[in-house]
């Protein structure tokens, strides 16, 4: 098969680049695998490009677009703005600055002569677009990384509208999955649940004897670590020696800092900043905590699982639940219930052997998340929607 | 040697340049492999051992982004490792700080232990007295001297920081032990304001970039306060 992913900007570093880059580089084994960027911001992408795929940028923005002296958009690229403009809704364009002229025009022209036989759009705008825009030949595949109930109503309309166009689509979580089955009426076989892959690698294991919690994701409000330091605070001040390290960067940076300083966890919290070895980073801690409101699907769950860290979340909706089997690799508490969280965490700090038997567990739940697995389960959806479509 | 998974080689007597080594093993065949490792390389209370003896030389086995095992050497001074960093409770004006002796002899020489800051660019010197307990030390850096020797000229006064050991001896305060590098931005210590001399001075204790231990003194607004 010939398939393409079509990503807003595959050069910046967000977990959607990061997935759709490992599920690229297990399909390129024995696919022929494009990454098509509707921008690039810089030059190089901020993570390696696998081995045997293409990527191609349709536009360039701020300092990209300097270097190349990008013109000015013609009237053509004006015209095809204004027609998805009426595509992809203002919420959505909000949140993500790639569609402009350049960049959508850019990808008309691509859809008109691409040879791939699936595209897969990553975000709502690009799925929407594809689902107007694709030619019949060209299997068309939305994937959704986040859920449903994060759209913004007239999102959500678009999505009603339109997705059913699409040859088929996919989603992170089973929760999501029925959520959309309510929506759209879809049926099993259009409608697949793909989990995020862990890509294979030689990664360290954790000893479980460091005193390191660590938290992994953006800065950002909906990662609640103002919440997660009113938890950890509970473990800081019966254990000075404990360290809670936050991986991420974001603009949430400064409130965290006077929370920091507010909550008197100078010492024992570090802003660890981003990192490109994550796994190699929580390898290093015992534990792992999570304080989403939302998680849309958790994958620093599943790779501290793979590094052999238990996790220690919230009940947030989606992710966390279909990962963490309560007691068995993690521990998971009542959303919102920081002393809840607080006590868990304790517990587990203060008992190594439930941490060295959850660790355990966790390792093994790391598995079925494992490329090779993923990548066949891919395969056969695509197939079948090939089949479906008249095209196998 | 190798026995089971783990692999030992005395490094002792080697003249290992400071810098990142790769590790190969060599086969009776004489083929040299690289050697995978799933350590994490970070063993917190190993560190906290390792510190313990006289060196000048730090040895560590390291992990890479690939997995490979990696031998870092690197040239090291006798400092003093800094645990805990306690700022000044509201009304308060010393900054305390507890930690270990590293890489240096156990102390034995005759004087007190003192702490000392120094005035980074400029003349400031001022020393307050610490404790020592076996390797532990301890010590409260009075924040008003480093106000009232404020250089308003240098928009940034930094004060920084040595524990004077008996015999003479002077450890820069730093925090190596815990392998987090780049403490600078990563660690946030709240400022105390203290109204003396021409005006309002803010101080915090920082990391260097080198994650050595100083106090900042910079000239505060009128709204005073802040976390930063």
């Amino acid at each position: 098969m010939r398939i393409a992913f079509v990503i807003a900007n595959a050069y910046g570093m967000g977990g959607t680049v990061r997935t759709v880059f490992n599920l690229a580089e297990g399909l390129a084994r024995h696919h022929e695998v494009e990454i098509v960027s509707l921008t690039r911001h810089k030059a190089a992408p901020f993570f390696a490009v696998p081995e045997g795929v293409r990527l191609r940028a349709l536009s360039a923005t701020g300092a990209a677009a300097e270097e190349e002296g990008a013109d000015r958009p013609g009237p053509m690229a004006a015209w095809w703005h204004r027609r998805a403009r009426a595509v992809v809704p203002e919420a959505e364009r909000e949140r993500n600055k790639s569609y402009s002229p350049e960049a959508v025009a850019g990808l008309r022209r691509y859809l008109a002569s691409t040879r791939a036989d699936v595209v897969v759009g990553t975000r709502p705008g690009v799925n929407l677009l594809l689902s107007a825009w694709a030619p019949a030949r060209v299997l068309a595949v939305g994937q959704e990384h986040i859920n449903l109930d994060e759209h913004a109503p007239e999102v959500r309309a678009a999505i009603t509208r339109r997705y059913p166009r699409l040859g088929g689509m996919t989603v992170l979580t089973s929760a999501d999955r029925t959520a959309y089955r309510e929506l759209l009426g879809a049926g099993d076989d259009w409608l697949e649940v793909m989990p995020n892959p862990l890509p294979p690698r030689r990664l360290p294991r954790s000893t479980l004897d460091n005193p390191i919690i660590a938290a992994a994701g953006r800065l950002s409000p909906i990662k609640q670590y103002p919440k997660l330091l009113e938890a950890f605070s509970s473990v800081a001040g019966k254990h000075p020696e404990w360290r809670l390290r936050i991986y991420g960067g974001g603009k949430a940076e400064d409130r965290l800092r006077s929370e920091i300083v507010r909550r008197g966890l100078s010492n024992q919290v570090h802003l660890m900043g981003r990192t490109k070895d994550i796994t190699g980073e929580l390898a290093k801690a015992s534990l792992l905590a999570v304080s989403s409101r939302v998680e849309g699907f958790g994958m620093t769950i599943i790779e501290g699982f793979s590094v052999g860290v238990p996790a220690v979340s919230f009940d947030c909706p989606y992710g966390p639940r279909e990962i963490i089997d309560h007691e068995r690799n993690g521990l998971l508490v009542p959303a919102q219930d920081t002393d809840a969280l607080g006590g868990a965490l304790l517990r587990l700090v203060e008992d190594r052997e439930a941490r060295v038997r959850m660790g355990g567990q966790a390792l093994l739940s790391a598995e079925h998340y494992a490329l090779e697995g993923v990548v066949e389960r891919w395969e056969d959806f695509l197939r079948r929607r090939l089949a479906a479509a008249g095209r196998a | 040697m190798r026995s089971g998974r783990s692999l030992r080689a005395p490094l002792g007597g080697l003249p290992l340049e400071d810098g990142e080594w790769d590790v190969l093993w060599v086969g009776r065949d004489g083929r040299a492999d690289p050697v995978d490792t799933t350590d994490p390389g970070v063993h917190l209370s190993d560190r906290a051992d390792y510190l313990r003896r006289p060196r000048s030389r730090e040895l560590r086995a390291i992990r890479d982004a690939e997995g490979r095992l990696l031998l870092r050497a690197t040239t090291v001074e006798p400092y003093a490792e800094v645990d805990w960093v306690e700022v000044p409770a509201p009304g308060g004006d010393t900054v305390t700080v507890r930690g270990v002796l590293a890489y240096a002899p156990d102390p034995d020489g005759a004087g007190a232990p003192m702490v000392t800051a120094r005035q980074r660019g400029l003349d400031g010197v001022l020393e307050a007295p610490a404790e020592l307990n076996g390797r532990a030390f301890s010590c409260a850096v009075p924040l008003e001297p480093a106000a009232l020797l404020f250089r308003p000229e240098r928009p940034h006064n930094e004060w920084d920081l040595w524990l004077r050991l008996p015999g003479g001896a002077e450890l820069r305060l730093a925090a190596h032990a815990d392998d987090v590098v780049g403490k600078k931005r990563k660690v946030v210590f709240p400022g105390t304001v203290l109204a003396r001399g021409a005006g309002p001075v803010r101080v915090r204790p920082y990391f260097t970039a080198a994650d050595e231990l100083s106090l900042l003194a910079t000239a505060a607004g009128p709204a005073g306060g802040g976390a930063r």
